[in-house]
Formats: structure tokens, C-alpha cells, sequence
């Protein structure tokens, strides 16, 4: 059998992870450039009743689930590490469509994350232990 | 002699390819955030909206899926094959060096992350030409 070197799952969860975080900053930034997404803002603010100093933590709060796996995906034990992708993946795919705006570039990047946080619990699920 | 010493591991092209990406994707991020705290800047982005008759938000859509291309690069580098990863490599590395250049806006701070981001580029580039197939992975 010739030696085919296939990608450790770890960096794989990594490396998708860094991919999902860059297209939310990318739209974050995006909808910044639409004239109107500041009022926007304002109006979940007062539709929620949650100023827009906490919106911003739970933004903070639920990129932060994301960013940290990226280093998760590569240190944490096997058994830990599936469910902490699948869950948070889940968790993550949730945020995106309930925060959703219907700007066109979000609802593309959004898309794409979907495709990339799906990509995750995917390989988290079909992930076998074969080094021990 | 240090026999103990932890041997030097070269990198291995598609980790180095990947790692680049990231570079030029956080580049990217930041020039396009620092951007937003010029005065005027949401105009310029107004002015290109008139002048090339595009509402803003297909603009932004525009931004979003030129962007994606370098941001897939980011896991393609590390999972496609050698050959076809060489090529995108290649490929999607000229694109993003004429989006780049040919988006360019005359802040000063563009000016130095698109010289930063076109370096990493070339390096792609560089590095994808020349890789050679040693351990004949697939």
C-alpha cells in the first residue's frame, strides 16, 4: 500500500473553523459599509429591548465559541473534541440564520458558513479513533 | 554535538500555502476595517455606487464572493490534491493580486497592507511554482 498521508482530522476542524471566522468578520465588516445598518442596529436594540452595548456582547460572546475552537479543534482529547465540534457547530449554524439580515452578501457568506459548519460536525461525526 | 536536540522539521507546502492565505485574509480584514474610520470613506463607497450604477449592497455582494475565493483557499491549500492544488494555488493567487491592485484606494494605510498582501501573494505563487512532489503524495 503506498503511503498516502491523509490530513490529521484536528487540523482539518481547525483550519475549517478559521475559515468560518473569517467570513463573519468579513460580513460584519461588509454590512458596516451599508448605508442604513447602523439604524438597523438601532431598531433590534429597541425591538429586543437590549442596548446596543449588550448586543455587542452577545456578538462577542458567540464569535468567541468560534474562534476558540479554533484551538480547541487541535488540543482537545478525541471523544471531547467530536461532541465540542458537533455542538458548537450546531450552536454556530443556529446564530447565523437567527441573526440573519437579508442583505445579499450576508445571505451568501451565511450560506457559505453553512456549508463550512456542516463540512465540521460531518467530519466530527464520521471521525474514528484509529491511533488511539 | 546536541544529540537530544529536536530535529528541524521542513515545513510542509501545504501548511505553508494555508498559513499564507490566512495572512492575506486578515491583511484583508484590517485594511477594509481601518478604512471605516476615515471621514469619507462611506462616500467614496457611494460615488463607486453611482458611477458604476450598482446599489451598495450588490457591491458589498460583489466584495463577499471575490473575497470567498481567497477564503477557501485557506482549506483548499490543505486538502486538494497536488496537482490541482498547485494550479488553484497559482490560479486564485493572479486574481486576488489584480483584485487587489485594481481595487486600490489611495489611503496610505491600503497602500501599505496591499503591498504586504501582494508580497504573501508572490510568495504563493513562488512556493506552489517550485513545490516538487517528493513523497509522491497523492
Amino acid at each position: 500500500m503506498k503511503s498516502i498521508k491523509k490530513i490529521d482530522t484536528k487540523v482539518l476542524l481547525s483550519t475549517l473553523w478559521i475559515m468560518v471566522m473569517i467570513n463573519m468578520l468579513k460580513e460584519g465588516i461588509l454590512s458596516l459599509y451599508i448605508p442604513g445598518s447602523a439604524e438597523e442596529l438601532a431598531r433590534t436594540s429597541a425591538s429586543t429591548g437590549t442596548s446596543i452595548p449588550q448586543l455587542m456582547l452577545i456578538g462577542a460572546i458567540m464569535g468567541q465559541l468560534g474562534i476558540a475552537m479554533i484551538i480547541l479543534s487541535r488540543v482537545l482529547k478525541y471523544g471531547i473534541n467530536r461532541w465540542v465540534n458537533i455542538v458548537v457547530g450546531i450552536v454556530t449554524i443556529a446564530y447565523i440564520w437567527g441573526g440573519a439580515a437579508s442583505y445579499p452578501h450576508y445571505i451568501f457568506i451565511a450560506t457559505v458558513e453553512t456549508l463550512c459548519l456542516l463540512l465540521i460536525v460531518w467530519f466530527a461525526w464520521t471521525w474514528r479513533n484509529v491511533e488511539g | 554535538m546536541n544529540t537530544n536536540a529536536t530535529p528541524t522539521k521542513k515545513i510542509d507546502t501545504k501548511t505553508l500555502l494555508s498559513t499564507l492565505w490566512i495572512v492575506v485574509m486578515i491583511n484583508m480584514l484590517k485594511a477594509d476595517i481601518l478604512s471605516l474610520f476615515i471621514p469619507g470613506a462611506l462616500d467614496e463607497v457611494a460615488k463607486t455606487s453611482v458611477s458604476t450604477g450598482t446599489p451598495i449592497p450588490q457591491l458589498m455582494l460583489g466584495g463577499a464572493i471575490m473575497m470567498e475565493i481567497s477564503i477557501v483557499m485557506i482549506v483548499l491549500s490543505r486538502v486538494l490534491k497536488y496537482k490541482v492544488n498547485r494550479w488553484t494555488n497559482i490560479i486564485t493567487s493572479i486574481i486576488t493580486i489584480v483584485f487587489v491592485v485594481g481595487g486600490g484606494v489611495s489611503y496610505p494605510h491600503y497602500i501599505f497592507i496591499a503591498t504586504v498582501e501582494v508580497i504573501c501573494l508572490l510568495s504563493i505563487i513562488w512556493f506552489a511554482w517550485k513545490w516538487r512532489n517528493l513523497e509522491g503524495q497523492p
